[in-house]
């Protein structure tokens, strides 16, 4: 079991207004599973990446990841878990400018203390495995859509985490780069086991997951195997 | 890591940082260089009165504090002549002479006073004070030859006394008696060290015989050859002295130039008052720059967040930036002033309209001070961190949710 929800509700307020942005969901991913989360805007697919991603806590429920609870843990127990179990993948790719290709690939390791010689070992096997070795020294400005993706997939997999969260990975990218980032998640995910979920309201790169979870006003309203699986 | 993404971050607006590293200079340009200012300012004012009137130091009696000023001959120093020849033979010292106190009266034939009297060893003071013709303001300093007398520019003034006219000196000798002796008025002067309306000089032979106190002076005049080696000669000569079991106490020019203890601190709350203003403004400043830079950077930080960065860490993270921005602005102001420093002082000083009371213009060596440079250096650094606190700590409690959606 890599991450689970037990009836979790998360309510924002706005205001005088009490926003439910998620309703009693409940949701269990394997892993090495590759999840497609779909639904519109404002469905409540980010709340519910955002919880998974121990980026926040659920007004109600309970989120477990690798068989920890997510629920009650303090600030520092959260960045933990973040830095050591949970990969993020952004929309727009959400690189550190000021780093070059190879900096940015590194940063989550020298978060995780990794040793010097161990941490260039590991980012440049990572850069190699996401086609960029060439490209490692150069900043990201100078890199195309793609290129940055493929960066922004790097170093959410340099780690080995437990799960990569990626919300609309390929929404800033066209159609045809599109398909080859979420061809390279796949390989990752068959290659290296990792669990991936990805939020998406493109039904077009879905095709690409094994498992497709529907989610409408913020409750789950679809969760099935699509036919690759 | 940390420290590099701290470092490149600084560039990353270029503009203002480089503003923020002007204003650091700015503020470190004025704490150390009107330190710098402010110690050359006080060296030569106090070089100025040693070589014109204190001399690097004073030798005298122990008791002569507590009894000279109303009975100067009652504490005076015996056998002068060998005493100031020891002490002229010590290391260091460039030359000493003898001067001895003492009062009376003095008369133009139409008009008396009493005056305040120092008799001088006129060839060795000439040695030791090599600036004490400055102070004369019409006439010369006393020659080798008996028989004159220099007064307070305003005493023969009062006196209606032109030079080149007689004088008539009028004391109580050592024992009682009255004594009388007449001399020529061969100069008049003016100084801080005395008041000009009862001053009157004249040889210490002459002196020594009308007040009937042979081989006898009220201080031991001593002048330095290097004045930064001042406080070291002085321990030099008080071991010395002392080891000839006599009642010697050196009197250093530090209490001897008159209104100097009060002024040095007044001139250092000064400078400190005007920094501290100052890098209050500055620190006012490398907050906002380090402000902007958190609003700026918000998504950035939200991202440092999601890959597991700890809320201390990005907050050393802006502190760090903080720190930088200092120690680059300091260290670069700091190498501007002493740059500045070094060409004005190699290039004449800056020169300043001559003191109430002085004919000598003011010529100030600006002079580098170890504790003035840590100050200016130490303050930026200081405020830049304090400035860059808030920032930092409001970095640190984003939430990297409102972080990441940050558009």
């Amino acid at each position: 079991m890599s991450i689970k929800l037990k009836s979790v509700g998360k309510t924002y307020q706005l205001g005088q207004t009490t926003v439910h942005a998620l309703r009693d969901a409940t949701l269990e991913i394997a892993q090495g599973e590759f999840v497609a989360l779909v639904g519109p805007s404002g469905s409540g697919k980010s709340t519910m990446l955002q919880l998974m991603g121990a980026l926040d806590q659920p007004s109600s429920g309970e989120v477990w990841v690798d068989d920890q609870p997510v629920n009650q843990m303090s600030d520092h127990e959260l960045a933990k878990i973040r830095r050591n179990r949970i990969g993020f993948i952004f929309q727009s790719f959400n690189l550190i400018p000021v780093l070059s290709v190879f900096g940015n690939v590194e940063l989550p390791l020298v978060l995780q203390r990794v040793p010097r010689q161990e941490r260039h070992d590991r980012v440049y096997a990572m850069l190699e495995r996401v086609g960029l070795t060439e490209r490692a020294l150069h900043k990201t400005e100078e890199l195309s859509g793609g290129q940055r993706q493929r960066v922004a997939i790097a170093r959410a997999l340099v780690t080995n985490p437990t799960i990569v969260l990626s919300d609309e990975p390929t929404a800033n990218l066209d159609s045809k780069t599109g398909e080859e980032i979420l061809a390279l998640m796949q390989r990752l995910n068959e290659e290296q086991h990792v669990t991936l979920l990805f939020a998406t309201h493109d039904a077009k790169i879905v095709k690409h997951a094994k498992r497709v979870v529907s989610i409408l006003d913020g409750r789950i309203n679809n969760d099935q195997l699509t036919a690759g699986a | 890591m940390l420290f590099i993404l701290a470092y490149k971050n600084l560039w990353r607006n270029l503009r203002r940082t480089v503003l923020a590293e002007i204003s650091i200079v700015f503020g470190v340009l004025v704490i150390i260089g009107s330190g710098n200012f402010i110690n050359g300012m006080q060296r030569d004012w106090a070089k100025f009165e040693i070589n014109s009137s204190t001399g690097a130091f004073q030798v005298e009696h122990r008791d002569y504090q507590a009894m000279g000023k109303s009975e100067p001959l009652k504490a005076t120093l015996e056998n002068s002549a060998a005493l100031v020849e020891q002490i002229s033979r010590i290391p260091g010292v460039r030359a000493a002479y003898g001067k001895l106190n003492f009062s009376g009266m003095v008369s133009s034939g139409v008009k008396s006073t009493f005056f305040d009297g120092r008799a001088v060893d006129v060839a060795r003071q000439r040695q030791t004070l090599s600036q004490q013709q400055d102070l004369i303001v019409a006439g010369k300093p006393l020659g080798d030859s008996a028989g004159g007398v220099i007064l307070g520019a305003d005493l023969a003034n009062m006196l209606g006394l032109k030079i080149g006219d007689p004088v008539t000196i009028v004391v109580q000798t050592l024992h009682g008696g009255l004594n009388l002796t007449y001399a020529t008025l061969v100069g008049t002067k003016n100084g801080r060290h005395f008041p000009s309306t009862i001053y009157l000089e004249m040889p210490l032979d002459d002196a020594q015989k009308l007040l009937r106190v042979h081989d006898r002076v009220s201080q031991v005049v001593v002048g330095a050859e290097d004045f930064d080696s001042i406080p070291g000669l002085m321990k030099r000569v008080e071991a010395e002295l002392r080891s000839e079991q006599a009642p010697y106490v050196m009197r250093g020019y530090q209490v001897l130039i008159p209104i100097y203890p009060q002024a040095i601190p007044s001139f250092k709350f000064i400078s400190i008052s005007v920094g501290i203003v100052l890098f209050i403004l500055v620190g006012g400043g490398i907050g906002n720059v380090m402000a902007m830079a958190v609003l700026e950077r918000k998504k950035e930080i939200g991202t440092l967040r999601a890959l597991g960065m700890e809320k201390n860490q990005v907050r050393r993270l802006f502190l760090t930036e903080g720190f930088m921005i200092g120690v680059i602005g300091s260290l670069s102001g700091l190498l501007l002033t002493s740059a500045l420093t070094y060409f004005i002082a190699t290039h004449g000083g800056i020169h300043l309209p001559p003191p109430a009371g002085t004919s000598q213009i003011l010529i100030i060596i600006p002079q580098m001070n170890l504790a003035t440079s840590v100050l200016g250096v130490a303050m930026p650094l200081l405020v830049s961190v304090l400035g860059a606190w808030w920032p930092a700590s409001a970095s640190a409690n984003l939430n990297p949710i409102e972080a990441l959606t940050e558009a």
